[in-house]
């Protein structure tokens, strides 16, 4: 145990201590100041602005922001989704890998572009090298940078008085990618490479194996001693998978792969990089709208949930199973499902790391813990993954739980609601309660579609509750775009290539739009000066009041379901172990 | 045929963000 206290406290406070220099270096990049990369990136910006006819001081109504973000959204969707389908005739394709089948590329090209990268497809045996390099690791850029601007025109707007313009959604795209995401990511990849992670162009390599190796294959035995290496530029993928809360691998099995993550150090590294930016995010939004201490009280929240979270994923991986515990086949703990060099803590941790974000890599199988250690990763996405969460999606999710928050506050009081110096008034409240709703709907309402349609239930791999929590599972990861799987569940199929694609749409798009149009409508008003009725939202009372908000939506919200899932499913092993 | 499909589906389903867009907008000012 002393262990994994030390594993998990020491990742939460280097994670903590980088929070800061971070957030107030990308509060500086978000507002156009001059930072330390502007003489090495400057002209760079400028170029783009140049070749691409953007004019960065160009202000935008909070309608034209939208309208710029979902068309620029639209055409990245669509490249991806012709690149995958041409790949077969493009270049950079050592393995001849052919066209990608039509449903399987669409809900790819949907995944990457929304920043969800759920994959129904594995990677190396599905991609060639141009399509992960030019359309994977591109959206995985873009979409993250996208997250970014809809946050920066957010923050902006509080700090704003009476203006109908929230930013430049060009501008903001450009700074955030190239002050932000490839400076990060171009020195992990680097620290990744030096850990073993691979990086090359080469074809696979094939290797004797020491032993023969049998298998089935079309119900014949065979038996082999060569196996396939699959090789490729990984390390610059995975850079930006995890930075970007993207998640999608370059390997089907994710951050289990040796070559997509080689060493505890690489583990480290990685599972840090994914709540990097979203937990200095806050100190960049208290940062940008004055108040740095608005920032702490978010973040402090967001830790409350990650830390108690954890603390049942580990407790409850580390309990392992009591009915396999009572047959004398267990070791200490559930080690099924991953991988002995991370061992449970490391494991759990990820699983914890990567569903409160909006990350969904996995460095092991969610689907093989236990029913408690996996309705973890399921909650903390059913949330909406706004603890930490993805980058700019995960904080503006909970400034739309901050708004609800202030609201009820007011009820109680009877008083008009303020939230940093704005009146919180019914069009805010109404658009803050599509954004926090809509999810959930996608979830349940998909959930439901699956469990009652044949091609739904075709895709479960284990009968009962656990096949249930697979459904749920699935349509929690993309109703929230979050991207990882709980395995088990036979998801690259027409059914659930369209409704999870249509899912992923739904979550990442229809929430940007109320969230930009809560941005024109507070930039637009007068700030008025905090009096001694105004709820102050920088101390514990509010860190209490948002916490409860958060929590209870969740849990009125998800209980139920999760209840003939994971939680019933715990009952199961539980008086199976009695027996 | 599947790639019409697909590209139908996503056509319209930005037809219809947009259109989102402009009714919260409509919302926004008539509030």
């Amino acid at each position: 145990m002393t262990n994994i206290l030390v594993q998990c406290g020491l990742y939460l406070v280097v994670l903590l201590a980088l929070a800061k220099p971070l957030g107030e270096f990308m509060a500086r990049v978000l507002t156009g100041d001059r930072t330390f990369l502007t003489p090495v990136l400057g002209w760079l910006e400028r170029l783009t602005y140049k070749a691409s006819g953007v004019d960065p001081k160009q202000e935008m109504k909070w309608t034209q922001y939208a309208l710029a973000a979902l068309l620029f959204n639209l055409a990245g969707l669509i490249a991806v989704y012709a690149l995958q389908r041409l790949q077969g005739l493009l270049p950079l394709n050592p393995e001849n890998l052919s066209a990608v089948s039509a449903d399987s590329a669409w809900n790819t090209a949907v995944s990457f572009a929304s920043n969800t990268n759920w994959q129904g497809y594995g990677g190396e045996s599905t991609m060639s090298y141009l399509t992960q390099m030019l359309g994977l690791a591109v959206q995985n850029f873009v979409s993250a940078a996208t997250g970014l601007a809809v946050l920066a025109a957010l923050a902006r707007a509080f700090s704003r008085r009476q203006v109908a313009t929230i930013g430049n959604f060009w501008a903001d795209l450009t700074r955030s990618t190239l002050y932000i995401l490839l400076p990060l990511s171009f020195v992990l990849a680097l620290a990744l490479v030096s850990q073993g992670v691979v990086q090359n162009f080469g074809p696979y390599v094939k290797a004797q194996t020491i032993e023969k190796i049998d298998y089935e294959e079309k119900n014949e035995r065979k038996s082999t001693q060569e196996q396939v290496l699959p090789m490729g530029p990984a390390a610059s993928q995975i850079a930006i998978k995890q930075l970007g809360t993207n998640g999608g691998g370059f390997f089907n099995v994710n951050s289990a792969h040796p070559f997509e993550n080689a060493t505890p150090l690489s583990n480290f590294l990685q599972v840090l990089a994914i709540l990097l930016i979203g937990a200095a995010l806050p100190i960049t939004f208290g940062r940008m709208v004055g108040d740095v201490r608005q920032g702490w009280a978010i973040l402090a929240a967001m830790t409350v949930i990650l830390v108690s979270l954890l603390g049942i994923a580990v407790t409850s991986e580390q309990a392992g199973n009591p009915i396999l515990e009572k047959a004398g086949v267990a070791a200490e703990g559930n080690m099924e499902g991953k991988e002995v060099r991370f061992g449970i803590a490391n494991s759990a941790l990820w699983a914890t790391a990567t569903t409160a974000a909006s990350n969904g890599s996995v460095n092991s199988m969610h689907d093989s813990y236990t029913p408690l250690g996996g309705l973890v990763p399921m909650w903390l996405m059913q949330l909406g993954e706004v603890v930490y969460g993805g980058v700019g999606s995960g904080l503006y999710g909970m400034l739309m739980f901050v708004l609800l928050a202030v609201f009820v506050a007011g009820l109680m009081i009877g008083r008009t609601p303020e939230y940093l110096g704005k009146k919180v008034e019914a069009f805010e409240v109404k658009m803050a309660s599509v954004a926090i709703l809509l999810p959930p709907l996608v979830v349940l309402v998909g959930t439901a579609i699956a469990v009652l349609v044949e091609p739904g239930k075709a895709g479960v791999a284990n009968p009962g509750a656990h096949g249930y929590s697979e459904i749920l599972y699935a349509f929690s990861s993309a109703g929230n775009n979050n991207g990882s799987a709980f395995a088990g569940l036979s998801a690259n199929t027409p059914f659930y290539n369209a409704a999870l694609g249509i899912a992923m749409l739904l979550a990442r798009y229809w929430l940007i739009i109320p969230v930009l149009a809560i941005a024109g409508s507070l930039a637009a008003k007068k700030t008025v000066p905090a009096g001694p009725g105004t709820l102050p939202t920088h101390g514990p009372l509010f860190i209490v009041l948002l916490l409860g908000t958060v929590l209870i939506i969740g849990a009125l919200t998800f209980v139920p379901s999760l209840a003939l899932g994971p939680i019933v499913e715990h009952f199961q092993m539980v008086q199976g172990a009695s027996r | 045929m599947a790639d019409v499909v697909f590209l139908a589906l996503t056509a319209a389903f930005f037809a219809a963000s947009i259109a989102l867009v402009h009714l919260f907008e409509r919302l926004r000012e008539h509030k």
